[in-house]
């Protein structure tokens, strides 16, 4: 695995040297030789490069970096759907990651849960990415999962690890309740928190809220009381009482995983309203909850419409197919009395013929 | 076997000898019995017009649905599941009653047969008296 990746010519890729460069199966490919303080399963025990939302652009162009020549004798390789590379991919153009614009690294490591402005350099900023996918390849697939559901984001079943973990970056609640304690370290360590396995729920709930600061504690509060006030004035204090969804896949229904999507509907694990507004408000501020509430009754409402529809449309199907049935037996019973009386007309014919035949024989005498 | 039922046929199938041959006039060229010239050249006629037109609609079915469009094969498999729901309750007493009627047909036309073979045996007895 390493040397195959020195072939590649990934040394180049992180200056300062802060770790070795054995970054690749960000698609769950290989196993990270050096995962820094995150021992777990490796990558390749659950996660497939199973289809899912295309990533963004430049996802893409981070997927195009991990192509990278394996020798099919490597060790820590898992075994995975998509075809091994062989080194015939070395030929495959890749885009390096420390070739990537400024602005399109700052916006991967947003998506990845990173603060660009916490790293001096670009080259820092390069070696944090790099560890960031690390330590994301080393999570626990599952657990993220936990964080998923938890958190109710909307991800296609089989999503990879690094959609998986996008989302999870999304995910600003500090209400850990419902939580599973391994999701709670996955979160803590998408929040950058270094932490063990062991490490017990509370310690980790004190790590994350300390690791909150207070600024932003106290704008969330600020943020619950707009939100508590906005439900006042609103009326609606409802809170999730569905269960949660995953996105359909390709090839899959919705609801793979402890969802109870209604088979034959159109508008399968559309996230529907999960949380309050409220709790909206308070997560994403003002407007920003408001938006999310609307966008998801908008969501809600043509869903609805998309199943009415889709009911209209079957039942059109079956009149039609009713119809066609009706015309086919009528037609077949015309054709059977039109052979009917063809017979009929034959038969008389055929009796008149063969009384002229016995006049003719019997007294005429002739033939 | 005789082969009267072969009427219009049977002068072409089997001529008279030579030595029975004579002239032939202009009543000779007018059909012996009405009747039988108009059923069998009806038959005929119209036992060829039916075939002819049915092998072509057959064979303009079978050229249409043999296509490989996605709509056609489409067309072809909802065929097939329609024939595979038609319910043979719903026509048995018709489709009865035509398969009676061809079995009265088939008797009739041998009855044909068996008057033409009496009419023969009765002719030759009339020409040999003992």
């Amino acid at each position: 695995m390493s040397a195959s990746t020195r072939d590649s010519g990934e040394m180049k890729m992180l200056p300062g040297g802060a770790s070795p460069p054995t970054v690749s199966g960000g698609n769950g490919g290989a196993a990270p030789a050096g995962a820094g303080s995150s021992p777990g399963p490796g990558p390749g025990t659950g996660t497939g490069p199973a289809p899912g939302p295309a990533p963004g652009p430049v996802a893409q162009s981070l997927i195009a970096v991990t192509i990278s020549p394996v020798a099919p004798s490597a060790p820590a390789t898992a075994p995975s759907s998509t075809p091994a590379p062989s080194r015939v991919a070395g030929a495959i153009q890749t885009r390096q990651l420390s070739e990537l614009p400024k602005d399109e690294l700052e916006h991967l490591a947003e998506e990845y849960g990173l603060d660009p402005t916490a790293y001096k350099t670009r080259q820092h900023l390069v070696v944090g990415i790099h560890e960031r996918r690390q330590m994301i390849a080393a999570l626990d697939r599952d657990a993220m999962l936990d964080v998923i559901r938890w958190g109710r984001r909307p991800v296609t079943a089989n999503a990879n690890k690094e959609q998986i973990a996008q989302e999870i970056a999304r995910i600003r609640s500090m209400k850990f309740a419902g939580l599973s304690p391994r999701g709670l370290l996955v979160l803590a360590r998408m929040r950058g928190i270094p932490c063990g396995d062991g490490e017990p729920v509370p310690f980790l709930v004190k790590k994350l809220k300390k690791q909150e600061g207070i600024f932003s504690r106290l704008n969330r509060k600020r943020r619950a009381m707009l939100g508590s006030l906005v439900s006042r004035m609103v009326g609606d204090d409802t809170a999730a009482t569905t269960d949660y969804q995953f996105l359909p896949g390709d090839g899959q229904g919705g609801g793979a995983a402890g969802g109870s999507a209604s088979p034959g509907s159109a508008t399968v694990g559309s996230p529907a309203p999960s949380t309050s507004i409220k709790e909206e408000i308070e997560e994403s501020g003002l407007f920003g909850g408001i938006t999310s509430r609307l966008k998801k009754s908008a969501d809600a409402y043509v869903n609805q419409k998309l199943d009415e529809i889709e009911a209209r449309i079957d039942r059109k199907l079956d009149e039609i197919d009713r119809r066609l049935s009706e015309w086919r037996d009528k037609e077949i019973a015309n054709r059977i009395r039109i052979m009917k009386i063809t017979l009929w007309a034959s038969v008389i014919v055929a009796v008149v013929s063969l009384i002229y035949a016995y006049i003719k024989v019997y007294f005429v005498g002739g033939r | 076997m005789s082969f009267a039922i072969l009427y219009p046929l049977s002068s072409i199938l089997f001529p008279m000898p030579l030595a029975q041959q004579r002239p032939p006039s202009l009543f000779d060229l007018l059909p012996e019995d009405p009747f039988d010239f108009f059923r069998w050249w009806l038959g005929t006629i119209a036992t060829i017009y039916a075939t002819v037109i049915m092998l072509q609609s057959l064979y303009g079915w079978y050229v249409w649905l043999a296509g490989s469009d996605k709509y056609i094969s489409l067309l072809r498999r909802y065929i097939l599941v329609q024939g595979l729901r038609l319910r043979f309750k719903a026509f048995w007493g018709d489709v009865i009653i035509c398969g009676l009627l061809c079995v009265t047909f088939l008797l009739l036309w041998r009855a044909h047969g068996l008057i033409y073979d009496l009419g023969d045996t009765l002719r030759y007895v009339r020409q040999h008296p003992r």
